[in-house]
């Protein structure tokens, strides 16, 4: 039987893409890559750029679909391969166990920043008023001002929308959450906060996957390094 | 998905596969003479649940919708419906008249044309009576009570409810055909192009509205769409067709995202951002 005591492990992972509209150039961004990550523990990827590591991110989170290989997650009290699960699977995944934090905001059109951030608190058990209640509190630790809570994010500065994406990834409980450079476009003082987030997600037991360009904040945060295996020459 | 060595999951809600479809399509093919119209489409949708179909002029998009609305008779294949009312069915040997109480009761169609999914002939507040009606509703009070409550939900100003449908710009026709469908809460919509013709404020609106139906009340949509972006709003699911047939279709932002058909790699990149 297997069984998963990890949060998320990966067998044998391979991924490339084929440009078709580009004379069907191929991409072989890596192959056969393992790695495990533990409850409370946070995993680093790192490498050059280009080496991969959005992509693998990506592939946790089903958003890009492996040539090969195995995401294996727990996700209540069984166990879910998110390479091969059907996708009403994986949106059950995605809704309780799989957060991922992006390098922008994707906005949904009139949808208010504090609407973006209590959505799906429910699943949490928090009741509407708790949901607010708690989306408010990271919005304000976050430093975003009342006064833009009930503001859809498309008229946001990039540093702002990044925010409401980070407080939308941490609000929710997530057993398991990926991180593409949270940081990225953020000042000393919310960094320190994201920094401050990260820790107590992995006191709660989150295990965590990230790529984190500032090295300040990775040492803060990260327990192990993943390097991106260089890729082979062609022959 | 579960790995083959795992045992059964014991919470349903965690993995939802499990219950049964909604709709059920197997090997649907509709030709028109010898001109294939859609061929050898299968999926199974489940309550709350949004699936998109795009795809290029011409690709098979209406006729598979009709043929899943029991409004166009497939060559081939079959379609299995789960009623709240009458049990699961087979549409394609479904007797015409369980078809039509089905349609006025538990589905909604949007065509793609909004005058052919209207009736002209009548006021916009009658538009989105006649269901309700055909229901047995009787007091005239609560039918217009109805009536602008909906006109309300989809924007259109509620001074307008006793003006005849041609009256109305195309993007106002098109809401109150959905209004028209929606009024009385049915369990499967499919929906032609709903947002072709309206503009970016009013489309984002009714996303809203069909989003929070899904969620909330567990409608589930089969909707075509050329607009990528309403659709990576909308849909869980995508498919992708050409030439009457599905090329590629999985979760939405999987396909739009890391797209593996030449067809839809094509289609992904002639847009600027979804
Ligand atoms: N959707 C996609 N379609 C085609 N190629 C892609 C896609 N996403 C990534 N790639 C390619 O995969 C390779 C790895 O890109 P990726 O974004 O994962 O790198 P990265 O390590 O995150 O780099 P950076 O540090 O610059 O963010 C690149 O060659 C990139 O062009
Ligand atoms: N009643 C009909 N009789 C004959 N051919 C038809 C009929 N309806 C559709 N077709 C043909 O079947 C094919 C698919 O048409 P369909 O209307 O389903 O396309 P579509 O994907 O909805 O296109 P669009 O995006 O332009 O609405 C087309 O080649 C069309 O000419
Ligand atoms: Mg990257
Ligand atoms: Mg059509």
């Amino acid at each position: 039987m297997t069984t998963l005591d990890t949060g998320i492990r990966v067998e044998g992972l391979s991924k490339s893409f084929i440009l078709h509209t580009q004379g069907g150039a191929r991409i072989d961004v890596f192959r056969d890559l393992s790695l495990h990550v533990e409850a409370g523990e946070c995993l680093a990827l790192s490498g050059p750029s280009g080496s991969g590591k959005s992509t693998l991110l990506r592939s946790l989170y089903a958003n890009y679909k492996p040539d090969a290989g195995r995401i294996l997650v727990r996700h209540g009290d069984g166990v879910v391969d998110l390479s091969t699960a059907a996708p009403r699977a994986v949106l059950a995944v995605r809704r309780r166990t799989l957060g991922y934090v992006s390098q922008f905001l994707r906005v949904i059109p009139r949808v208010p920043a504090l609407e973006i951030v209590a959505e799906g608190l429910g699943e949490d058990g928090l009741e509407r008023e708790e949901a607010l209640a708690h989306a408010s509190s990271l919005l304000r630790r976050l430093r975003i001002g009342p006064e833009l809570w009930r503001l859809a994010p498309k008229t946001f500065s990039g540093g702002e929308q990044q925010r409401i994406n980070i407080a939308r990834g941490f609000a929710r409980g997530y057993p398991i959450l990926l991180l593409d450079e949270p940081t990225a476009s953020l000042d000393a003082a919310n960094r320190a906060t994201v920094v401050e987030l990260i820790r107590e997600a992995k006191t709660r037991g989150a295990a965590i996957v990230g790529i984190f360009h500032d090295e300040e904040v990775r040492d803060a945060v990260a327990d192990r390094i993943f390097t991106m295996p260089s890729k082979e020459r062609p022959q | 998905m579960q790995c083959a060595a795992c045992p059964a999951p014991e919470h349903p809600e965690l993995f939802p596969e499990n219950d049964p479809p909604l709709l059920s399509v197997r090997g649907l093919c509709k030709y028109f003479g010898s001109h294939p119209g859609c061929l050898d489409v299968a999926f199974d949708l489940w309550p709350g649940e949004v699936l998109g179909i795009v795809g290029e002029s011409g690709s098979g998009k209406t006729t598979l919708l009709r043929c899943l609305a029991g409004r166009l008779a497939p060559t081939s294949g079959s379609v299995r419906y789960r009623s709240e009312q009458f049990g699961a069915l087979d549409l394609l040997s479904c007797p015409e008249p369980l078809l039509r109480r089905l349609h006025r009761t538990e589905w909604g169609l949007v065509r793609q044309n909004p005058r052919d999914g209207l009736r002209l002939a009548v006021s916009a507040g009658a538009n989105i009576g006649e269901r309700l009606m055909s229901l047995g509703w009787r007091n005239y009070a609560e039918i217009r009570a109805q009536a602008l409550a909906w006109l309300e939900r989809v924007e259109i100003d509620a001074a307008r409810v006793d003006d005849l449908p041609l009256t109305f710009s195309g993007g106002m026709q098109q809401r109150l055909q959905i209004a028209r469908n929606l009024v009385t809460s049915p369990r499967l919509m499919f929906m032609d192009e709903p947002t072709g013709g309206l503009d970016v404020s009013v489309q984002a609106r009714l996303l809203d509205l069909l989003r929070s139906l899904a969620r909330e009340l567990g409608l589930a949509v089969v909707i075509v769409t050329h607009d990528l972006s309403v659709a990576r709003i909308l849909a869980h699911r995508l498919m992708v067709m050409r030439r009457g047939r599905v090329v590629e279709a999985g979760l939405t932002d999987q396909v739009l995202d890391d797209p593996h058909h030449p067809y839809t790699q094509l289609l992904v990149s002639s847009i600027l951002e979804v």
